[in-house]
């Protein structure tokens, strides 16, 4: 009697297991990699990955995929979706190419389904769909902010080709929208953390904690959905979510070089996430060899060399669950040496961008693009430019010092007030070692007065410029290849190319603002001078003119009354 | 006469020719007063440039021509060099010019003409319609109908009715109505009909205003571009400052159209009755009733 309860109850999760199979499991990893600028980026990246296919009955019952985002993702017949909130700026050149690349603020990207009929709705509903789980302003994405771009951007996942048509990749499914002005904090990054299976209780979610997250140089929280070959013949398809955060933490401005998990998280790691099959820290100790020199307390696992595109990484590896086995655990890194600079190999491509002009009329928008290699690079540049700042097509000039450069390719939709912004897309040849300055003229539109914001005098942002390049070398390159899920893949992953996509700054542009208590003294002045036209041209129009002797009231009459008196006796006098 | 009208028009081609060629071409061109959304060349050059990319120059905001002129423009820029640009520029100018002396000189035989048969009627005391005039008068209306049905459209009756045996006069007045109640006022309208003033010479004698109305003009002049510069570039005023100097050149150029109604009303007057003000050896004056 006493042994029948655990069989009974043994048996029974068997047959639960048997009867609905999880084919699914989930990833923690985190990724520190110490700069040469003296910061460090620390990558998080959680990932499910669940074989199943994408059908409208999938997302009724989930076990490690996050329920509340896949019914949106259902709804909408999403096939890939790219959802970045991001604060501050990443510089390229200082801390060479992100896992992922985001713009300020967020950024959405979307592929739907070719089934979709209306794409415009489906992406409303579903930028208003995830306002609402990520406590994000994306409801204010409409098709006066989004741009479906030919080039720049392709599907990174399956790309369902049934139906016979052989290129089914059509950009008229595929949105992209940026809102630079975001602002992301705690409220975001609670619902971020709320996707996760074992939320933020246990494994390395618990090191996001917001104060600590939040007072970083630049952090960006990132949902990356898209589906993936199961098998290398690509007959089973599996769905992939990639959530991830960057950071970079600023060592310089501190006393000491040291630092640690607990310095940059405010804790220690307790204990990884129980549904998690991998639960690893890596520490990109590279530059140890180099000319810095640190110690890792305590020392790590394994550690692994990675040759990637002409890149040699040394990686320290620590698997959680061995290290947490005695209770909390902190990695340190300790200097045995004061301040040292590293030796900074330069990116090999980077942009920015700026305007130039003043005054509130007319400006021209100026986008550099440096090639650092010594062959040339194609390079695709996005530019979407909002509505209120008409830009003039003939007016580009694409220069590399005195030499015009001539676009391979080009694609330009002009844009149309309050509906579509100015869509301008270039494939652009950057001859070797060079400078490239493109430009253009715009003007500064006028806006209705209930279209500026709170504090219109701040002015507006204009999301940046995306530049797309599959890379020759992997110089200061992190991604992951695009058949891997986990930061592990990227580790020995030679590649042909590898694909970045930068974004240059966001832009803060004041348009000329009018005085906004001006509707009263429009209406009064302007009635005025209405009625100013009226009156003269009615009275002309209906009235004829006669000749009228000149009637006197009582003050004139006894005027020229004392007159006469006074004139007259004087005559008599003469 | 004629050497007279040559040197004029030849010097006038060689001022406009040169500030073309100057360096304040641009600073003018980009004047807010000259350019707007509506004549902008810049802009007519854009839609020509993505007309001729194979994009749709409709399906974006900065192209407001007609296709037949988008046509036109495109042969222009096309096949004509800057400077036959130029020319032609100058050259449609200069057309211009010549077709307003002209109906000037037409008018002004006309007027002389109609003066004395008009004295001579009176004297007859016999009135007689001018059925060419109301057709005249309601080609013209059609004409400004469709340009403007806002606030001119409140006048286009009163003022053609009042107005219709001087259609000239009418044509004047709906000009300056639509220029200083159009939306994108630009200072080609203003100049267009203030251009038609040597028709009114014979009503200069009865106007009153023209030297508030002078003044006015001449500090808008000077006001408007301080200002603009103000609000836009250095920041130091706002859009208010801009907005007043627009409404007192619009108060002015009432003002003024005004003035030259009333003074054709009394010059009707004049021409009938003499510019006598007495009544039986007491005063008068002039009232409308």
């Amino acid at each position: 009697m006493h042994f029948k309860i655990p069989l009974l109850s043994f048996i029974f999760i068997t047959f639960i297991k048997c009867v609905s199979p999880q084919n699914d499991f989930f990833d923690e990893e985190l990724m520190l990699k110490p700069l040469p600028s003296n910061h460090v980026y620390a990558y998080f990246q959680f990932t499910t990955v669940w074989e199943t296919t994408k059908d409208v009955t999938t997302f009724q019952h989930s076990h490690l995929f996050p329920r509340g985002l896949g019914e949106i993702i259902s709804r909408h017949n999403v096939d890939e979706l790219h959802l970045t909130l991001t604060k501050g700026l990443w510089h390229y050149q200082k801390w060479g190419y992100p896992y992922h690349d985001a713009g300020p603020g967020a950024e959405i990207t979307t592929w739907f389904h070719k089934d979709v009929k209306n794409v415009d709705d489906e992406w409303k509903g579903l930028t208003n769909a995830l306002a609402g789980l990520f406590c994000a302003s994306l409801n204010f994405v409409n098709p006066a902010n989004s741009v479906s771009p030919e080039y720049t951007f392709r599907p990174t996942g399956v790309v369902d080709r049934s139906g016979g048509v052989v290129d089914s990749v059509n950009s008229s499914h595929l949105r992209y929208s940026s809102l630079p002005r975001e602002i992301v904090c705690t409220e975001n990054l609670t619902p971020f953390k709320k996707l996760l299976p074992c939320d933020s209780k246990k494994g390395l979610a618990t090191l996001l904690n917001s104060a600590y997250i939040h007072n970083t140089n630049y952090h960006s929280i990132g949902i990356h959905f898209r589906v993936i070959c199961s098998n290398t013949i690509c007959t089973k398809t599996s769905l992939e979510l990639r959530q991830s955060v960057s950071l970079i933490y600023d060592t310089v401005t501190d006393v000491s070089q040291d630092w640690s998990i607990r310095k940059f998280f405010g804790m220690g790691i307790r204990r990884a996430c129980p549904l998690a099959t991998l639960s690893n820290i890596y520490i990109d100790i590279s530059s140890n060899n180099t000319n810095q020199i640190y110690e890792l307390v305590p020392s790590p696992s394994a550690k692994i060399v990675s040759l990637r595109g002409g890149q040699l990484n040394e990686i320290a590896v620590y698997d959680i669950r061995s290290h947490s086995s005695k209770g909390i655990f902190n990695i340190q890194v300790l200097y045995n040496t004061t301040h040292t600079a590293g030796l900074n190999y330069p990116s090999i491509l980077y942009a920015n961008r700026y305007i130039i002009g003043y005054g509130q009329e007319r400006g021209s928008l100026v986008t550099k693009i440096y090639n650092n290699y010594w062959q040339t690079l194609d390079i695709i540049l996005l530019e979407s430019i909002p509505w209120y700042l008409p830009v003039y097509l003939h007016s580009v000039t694409i220069t590399c010092g005195t030499k015009n450069i001539i676009p391979l390719a080009q694609r330009y939709l002009p844009g149309k007030e309050r509906k579509s912004p100015y869509y301008l897309e270039f494939i652009l040849r950057l001859p070797p070692q060079s400078v490239t300055k493109f430009s253009i003229e715009m003007d500064y539109s006028f806006l209705k007065w209930q279209e500026y914001p709170p504090d219109a005098n701040h002015g507006f942002y204009m999301g940046p410029a995306i530049i797309t390049a599959l890379l020759p070398i992997a110089r200061n390159y992190t991604a992951l290849p695009l058949d891997g899920s986990t930061i592990t893949s990227s580790f020995n992953a030679s590649r042909e190319g590898y694909l970045v996509q930068l974004r240059t700054e966001s832009l803060l542009i004041s348009l000329p603002t009018p005085d906004f208590s001006m509707p009263y003294n429009v209406i009064c002045l302007a009635c005025t001078a209405v009625a100013l036209a009226f009156g003269p041209l009615h009275n002309i129009s209906t009235k004829r003119l006669v000749l009228k002797r000149v009637e006197m009231d009582w003050k004139e009459k006894l005027l020229s009354f004392l007159m006469k008196k006074i004139v007259k006796p004087k005559k008599k006098e003469e | 006469m004629k050497k007279q009208w040559l040197s004029n028009f030849i010097l006038a081609g060689i001022i406009r020719f040169l500030l073309m060629n100057s360096e304040y071409q641009k600073v003018i061109s980009d004047r807010v007063e000259v350019s707007t959304a509506l004549n902008s060349w810049k802009r007519v050059t854009e839609g020509v440039y993505l007309y001729n990319c194979g994009i749709d120059p409709y399906t974006g905001d900065l192209f407001h021509e007609t296709p037949i002129g988008l046509y036109v423009f495109n042969f222009i820029q096309q096949h004509l060099s800057q400077w036959i640009l130029f020319c032609l520029f100058v050259f449609t100018d200069l057309l211009t010019a010549v077709f307003l002396g002209l109906t000037a000189k037409q008018y002004a035989t006309e007027l002389i003409s109609k003066q004395k048969i008009e004295e001579k009627l009176c004297n007859e005391n016999k009135e007689t319609r001018n059925d060419a005039s109301i057709v005249y008068t309601s080609m013209i209306w059609l004409f400004i109908a469709s340009f403007q049905i806002n606030v001119s459209l409140l006048y286009i009756v009163p003022l053609a009715l009042r107005l219709r045996h001087d259609p000239m006069l009418l044509a004047f007045s709906y000009l300056a109505i639509i220029a200083i109640f159009k939306s994108y006022p630009c200072i080609g309208d203003v100049g267009f009909y203030m251009s038609l003033l040597p028709l009114w010479k014979h009503l200069f004698q009865y106007t009153q205003q023209g030297f508030t109305v002078g003044c006015f003009m001449l500090f808008c002049t000077v006001f408007a571009p301080t200002v603009w510069y103000q609000w836009i570039y250095s920041r130091s005023a706002n859009a208010n400052f801009y907005f007043g100097v627009t409404l007192a050149f619009a108060i002015a150029q009432i003002f003024f159209l005004t003035d030259i109604l009333f003074a054709s009303v009394k010059h009707e007057f004049a021409v009938r009755h003499g510019i006598n003000k007495d009544i039986s050896g007491n005063t008068a004056k002039l009232l409308l009733e």
